[in-house]
């Protein structure tokens, strides 16, 4: 028997990432486990204690993420987290969750499912304006909402504001929103050369 | 290369010559100048042909509101029609060319129009071309179209790129003339976030057209020192050359910046125009006013033009209209004009005043309480027919007419959420009306305070106002003192005496008695005469000619102003190109594609792709030698049957369903029971709606006792997850059950045929079993491949083989079809797409999207049997009411073309043999077809009245489109082993 063995390939593989444009970069964060956790029925507030003894941090109020590159926890709705982890980090991850959870909450990993793009640089505000509605330049790190770019909805994670950014879309779209988002990085650079 | 007008100083940049063509002829300028004030220093009077009559026509604003100087702009795909001269920034190289003339602009064999042109007024068309009825489409309005019209596109793809995007602000100011200004200025310092957006391309507005001064300085220095201040401010962003076009819910503003349409060499990337959505806590309206024209005998000779804009060439250009003027007016702003000209050294020839009390501002001979009756000139203005005020009459030799019938407040964006302006007889203007939109306020001229004082003060209070309702501490900026004179104005719209049309609205050759025919016609609203005689329409949108028609209107039926009022205004107030709303999303881009894992490895096969939604979905993988896709099907299906086929069916809907009540929900979503379901199996579920309706079917798979997944069409993922949440959180929030979308995250792939079983166990790890005991049909289970990989295996079969899905996390997508082609090559493995997909499940007689179109109940599937009586689930009531559950209603049947191999079209309707094909014999429908590769012949699916019953019937096919009646056999829906021994192995 032919021993068949599996090589994983991100959503983004293929394309120039990163992709430096005119002092900003635009890359793909890859080898992120993610794991959706849900609280079950009442169990919302026991279920937020728990992970907060994991996270080190209370868990995030609407809008709002927690944590660092190593783990981040995302809240996606009433009693419901996105844990994005660097999977060197945190291996077994959705196994942990679901030890430490207990039975009080489902457990889902999610690891392909979001494709992470990190846009760094000067001023992200004049590019990113020409992306979501969000009022980026009232983002403070730590902010973090739901918002179309070029139609598909996708979590926008303010990590330093104006100056680092974390666009989370679903994986079969990356490479629209990759392009959305290369398109506008290209134009806010072809601007600048202009100057005012 | 000549300029015979330009004059000595003005705001243009003379250090940067520059070069443009109009209609072929080499022009110069300088960097400051728009095209229009470059013609006129070069003396080009005729500019343009108008709409209708294709008269000559010149230059007669100087602003965004130019009705007659429309040209196209740029060679080729970047040819810009009807571009407004007054507006277009001139650069070198730029290439413009006049517009509706044929064979040029001096000579246009259309002009015979305007000899014609009492057969042509208002109304004309509705008399004249309505019969036959069937001309109009193919003859009448292609040949008025031809006849008639402005520019035209290039036909080719817009080759430019466009943007769009959305800004945020505590206070938008629309406008940067003096108001605006002062209110920037008060925000900038009280430290809210400000955007300050003007359409012209300087900062200013007739700060830069007028010779007013500031604290005893003339404005440009003020100006300056403010600009510097509001530049400095970070809190303030300062957009030229961007069109408030629109006031939307909530605070939002649409704005057009033309970013690049002023540079002769645009930097890669750059977007030509970006369409931004503007969202403000407050804003303030300072867009300034219109002058009007006034209307008498012959008033659109190229020559004549708006006072205000005489000047503003004068002073801002440094440009003469000729060198010889005279002025019409009704008011004192007109003597302005007269003054400004004579100190710049041009000839005043006479002001023709209406009010018999004016005044002279200075040592031009005045003729008070008198008209212009007429003017002369054959493609240029040469002198004006005036009666004075005793009745004698004077000729006025003169290049160029200024004139002013009173300013209009550009009320447009105070009246988008349906305000409606009112009527200010002291001002002989219509000023913004109680009504604004939400947390606008309207300063300066827009609000009818026209002198420089008010302007600047009212702005400055405006903005301190409205910031102090945020919450900031906005002490209006401090002002520089300036001239504050009084509206001195005696309403005066047209001059009844004199021979000749007199003209209301340019764009579309409206005249005064085209107004008063349609009074003569019934029509009293100023809706109705707009309509009938178009007035007011096309790219000015009747900024110059409202009033004057309103005028006219209120005369003849005896009403005032403020009674007749305005037709209504709407977005957009300056053109804005399609493009610019699209922005980004054109062409492949127009809305995103969305990807399987595997989509890679598809393309590399070769294979041909559709759209499934969002989706790009394989087709079919064509081989060489193949020459029409259903060779290609039609061995893909083979395969499947005789060997294994490997689709990629990562685009199902997959929702992860856990707690501790996750049967019972999904009891309650399908209408066929689940609580019985044992923990590793698989379910298929039919899904209604409220209804009684078939929402959608899958199947759901039990993988702990508190755990399902449940899979969806690809068509009705969304659909179907959103229907979930809002029984979950709205119906049954009850029940403990939490719903995730697990679509993205798994890449999932069948694996049908007789070799399927052996393909599989060359990837899954021991010590899995898939012997047939262990893993029967409908078995699921967790476990993992290729040594050590988490994944999935459902036993479930869409094709009716022995089937199998396998799903592995989604980065391990592209690797598993690559090893499964690898390990399935001794069986015989095919990859196959959508369309033998398709074949294979309509040989089965599966249903799908076709079948569930929204009109189809469970007892037209036959499944009436599977919506469970024991317990309530949605839809189970409505299912079986009168009308979806009849005995004889429609029924799922198979058809078998009784020639073979003609296509049984879909869609085409069925009847008995020999009835009449009308709605009154219909019968039924065809759903889906295919050729069946494997029965050698036509099969469809159809409903079919009483169809069950019907088996063996021969029935006529009627597909009309195509004049097709064709003969088909009623036959079982399931042509391919109904016993299922294929399916269970």
């Amino acid at each position: 028997m032919v021993d068949h063995r599996l090589a994983p390939r991100s959503a983004l593989a293929g394309q120039t990432s990163p992709l430096a444009v005119a002092g900003r970069v635009l890359s793909e964060v890859a080898g992120l486990a993610m794991v959706s956790v849900a609280a079950r029925s009442a169990e919302d507030a026991a279920v937020a204690d728990r992970l907060a003894v994991l996270a080190g941090a209370p868990m995030p109020e609407p809008g709002r993420c927690i944590g660092d590159a190593s783990l981040r926890i995302l809240w996606t709705g009433p009693g419901q987290w996105l844990a994005i982890a660097r999977a060197s980090e945190w291996p077994g991850l959705a196994a942990m969750l679901r030890d430490s959870t207990d039975g009080k909450a489902s457990v889902v990993p999610q690891d392909d499912g979001w494709t992470c793009m990190a846009m760094e640089g000067h001023d992200l505000d004049t590019v990113l304006e020409r992306l979501t509605p969000l009022d980026t330049r009232a983002m403070e790190a730590g902010h973090a909402s739901r918002t179309p770019i070029h139609h598909v909805g996708v979590f926008l994670l303010c990590i330093e504001p104006g100056r680092c950014a974390h666009i989370l879309a679903p994986r079969s779209y990356a490479r629209s929103v990759h392009h959305a988002l290369a398109d506008a990085l290209r134009a806010s650079a072809a601007l600048e050369s202009m100057g005012t | 290369m000549a300029e015979p007008n330009r004059l000595d100083g003005g705001r243009i940049d003379r250090a940067s010559p520059l070069t443009f063509s109009f209609d072929g002829k080499t022009f110069a300028g300088y960097r400051g100048d728009t095209l229009a004030s470059a013609l006129l220093a070069a003396n080009v009077k005729l500019v343009g042909r108008s709409f209708k009559y294709h008269r000559p026509r010149g230059i007669l604003t100087a602003g965004s509101e130019e009705p007659n100087a429309l040209v196209g702009l740029h060679r080729g795909a970047r040819h810009d029609p009807n571009a407004r001269a007054t507006t277009v920034e001139l650069h070198d190289g730029l290439v413009a060319v006049s517009q509706n003339r044929w064979p040029s602009l001096a000579f246009d064999v259309m002009a015979v129009n305007d000899v014609l042109s009492r057969f042509l007024t208002a109304g004309f068309y509705y008399k004249t071309f309505m019969w036959p009825k069937r001309f109009w489409e193919k003859f009448y309005e292609p040949a008025i179209r031809s006849a008639a019209g402005l520019g035209a596109l290039s036909g080719e793809p817009d080759p430019d790129r466009y943007d769009t995007g959305f800004l945020h602000c505590d206070l938008l100011v629309v406008g940067g003339g003096p108001a605006g200004l002062a209110a920037a200025m008060t925000a900038a310092r009280s430290g809210a976030r400000v955007i300050l957006a003007d359409e012209d391309f300087v900062l200013g507005g007739r700060l830069n057209a007028e010779t007013v001064t500031l604290d005893g300085e003339p404005a440009a220095v003020w100006l300056r020192r403010a600009l510097d201040e509001l530049h400095a401010a970070h809190n303030v962003r300062l957009m030229p050359r961007t069109s408030v076009f629109g006031a939307y819910d909530h605070g939002v503003y649409g704005a057009l910046e033309r970013v690049a349409d002023h540079l002769a060499v645009a930097p890669a990337h750059l977007p030509r125009q970006v369409l931004w959505r503007i969202r403000s806590r407050r804003a303030v309206l300072c867009a300034g006013a219109t002058e009007r024209p006034i209307a008498f005998a012959n008033n659109d000779r190229p020559g004549i033009m708006l006072a205000g804009a005489m000047r503003a060439y004068a002073n801002r250009w440094a440009v003469a209209a000729d060198r010889t003027v005279a002025v019409f007016t009704n008011n004192d702003d007109g003597h302005r004009t007269a003054s400004d000209l004579l100190a710049r050294g041009v000839s005043v020839a006479a002001v023709i005043d209406a009010r018999p009390d004016a005044h002279a501002q200075g040592n031009y001979e005045l003729h008070r309480g008198a008209i212009v009756e007429n003017t002369r000139g054959r493609k240029a203005l040469t002198s004006v027919d005036v009666r004075r005020a005793d009745g004698s009459r004077v000729t006025v030799p003169c290049g160029a007419l200024g004139v002013s019938g009173g300013w209009n407040p550009a009320v447009a964006l105070t009246c988008h959420q349906r305000g409606r302006p009112s009527w200010d007889a002291s001002l002989a203007a219509f000023v913004p009306g109680a009504d604004l939109p939400p947390g606008m306020a309207v300063a300066g001229a827009a609000n009818g305070s026209f002198s420089t004082h008010a302007a600047l003060q009212s702005g400055a209070d405006a903005a301190s106002h409205a910031l102090a309702e945020l919450g900031f501490e906005a002490p209006a900026a401090a002002l520089p003192l300036a001239e504050d004179a009084p509206v001195r104005i005696q309403a005066f719209w047209h001059v009844a005496s004199g021979k000749g049309r007199t003209w209301l609205d340019f764009q579309n050759d409206v005249t005064v008695k085209d107004v008063g025919l349609a009074v003569q016609e019934g029509f009293r609203s100023v809706e109705h005469v707009k309509r009938y005689t178009t007035l007011g329409m096309a790219t000015d949108q009747g900024k110059l000619a409202n009033t004057g028609a309103i005028a006219a209107l209120a005369d003849l039926t005896g009403r005032g102003m403020g009674e007749t009022g305005t037709t209504m205004f709407r977005p957009p107030w300056t053109p804005v190109p399609i493009a610019a709303f699209a922005g980004r999303s054109r062409g492949k881009d127009f809305r995103p594609a969305r990807l399987t894992p595997s989509h890679d490895w598809a393309a590399e096969q070769g294979a041909v792709f559709v759209e499934a939604g969002l989706w790009l979905r394989a087709q079919y993988f064509p081989r060489p030698g193949e020459t029409h896709w259903r060779q290609t099907v039609d061995r893909e299906v083979r395969a499947v049957r005789q060997a294994v086929g490997v689709c990629d069916v990562t685009t199902l809907g997959k929702v992860d369903v856990q707690g501790s009540d996750a049967a019972a929900f999904l009891n309650m979503i399908y209408c066929n029971g689940f609580s019985k379901l044992p923990v590793s199996r698989v379910r298929y579920g039919l899904m209604l709606r409220e209804d009684g309706m078939v929402m959608d079917d899958g199947t759901a798979a039990r993988l702990a006792d508190d755990h399902f997944v449940v899979t969806t069409t690809t068509a009705n993922a969304a659909l179907v997850y959103r229907h979930m949440e809002f029984v979950r959180q709205c119906l049954r929030s009850d029940l403990d059950v939490q719903l995730v979308s697990t679509t993205e995250a798994w890449a999932q792939y069948a694996v049908a045929g007789p070799h399927a079983r052996a393909l599989l166990a060359g990837i899954v790890d021991p010590p899995f079993d898939l012997g047939d005991d262990a893993f029967p049909y409908m078995a699921c289970a967790e476990l993992t491949v290729c040594g050590g990989v988490t994944a999935r295996l459902f036993r479930i079969s869409f094709s009716g083989e022995r089937a199998y899905e396998i799903a592995v996390p989604a980065c391990y997508g592209d690797s598993l079809i690559r090893v499964l082609m690898q390990a399935g090559a001794p069986h015989g493995v095919t990859p196959y797409g959508t369309e033998a997909l398709g074949v294979l499940r309509i040989e089965k007689g599966h249903p799908a999207g076709n079948e569930l179109n929204g009109q189809t109940s469970p007892a037209h599937l036959s499944m009436a049997r599977l919506v469970s009586t024991k317990k309530d689930s949605i839809g189970a009531v409505l299912s079986r009411r009168e009308g979806l559950s009849e005995a004889d209603g429609l029924r799922l049947v198979g058809l078998e073309a009784m020639d073979g191999e003609t296509a049984l079209p879909a869609g085409s309707h069925l009847f008995a043999p020999g009835r009449p094909h009308d709605p009154g014999h219909d019968e039924g429908w065809i759903t889906s077809a295919a050729y069946s590769p494997h029965l050698g012949r036509s099969i469809a699916l159809a409903f079919l009245a009483r169809g069950d019953s019907r088996l063996g019937e021969t029935i006529e096919i009627a597909n009309p489109l195509q004049g097709q009646t064709l003969r088909a056999t009623v036959v079982h829906p399931v042509f391919i082993d109904p016993e299922g021994t294929r399916l269970h192995g």
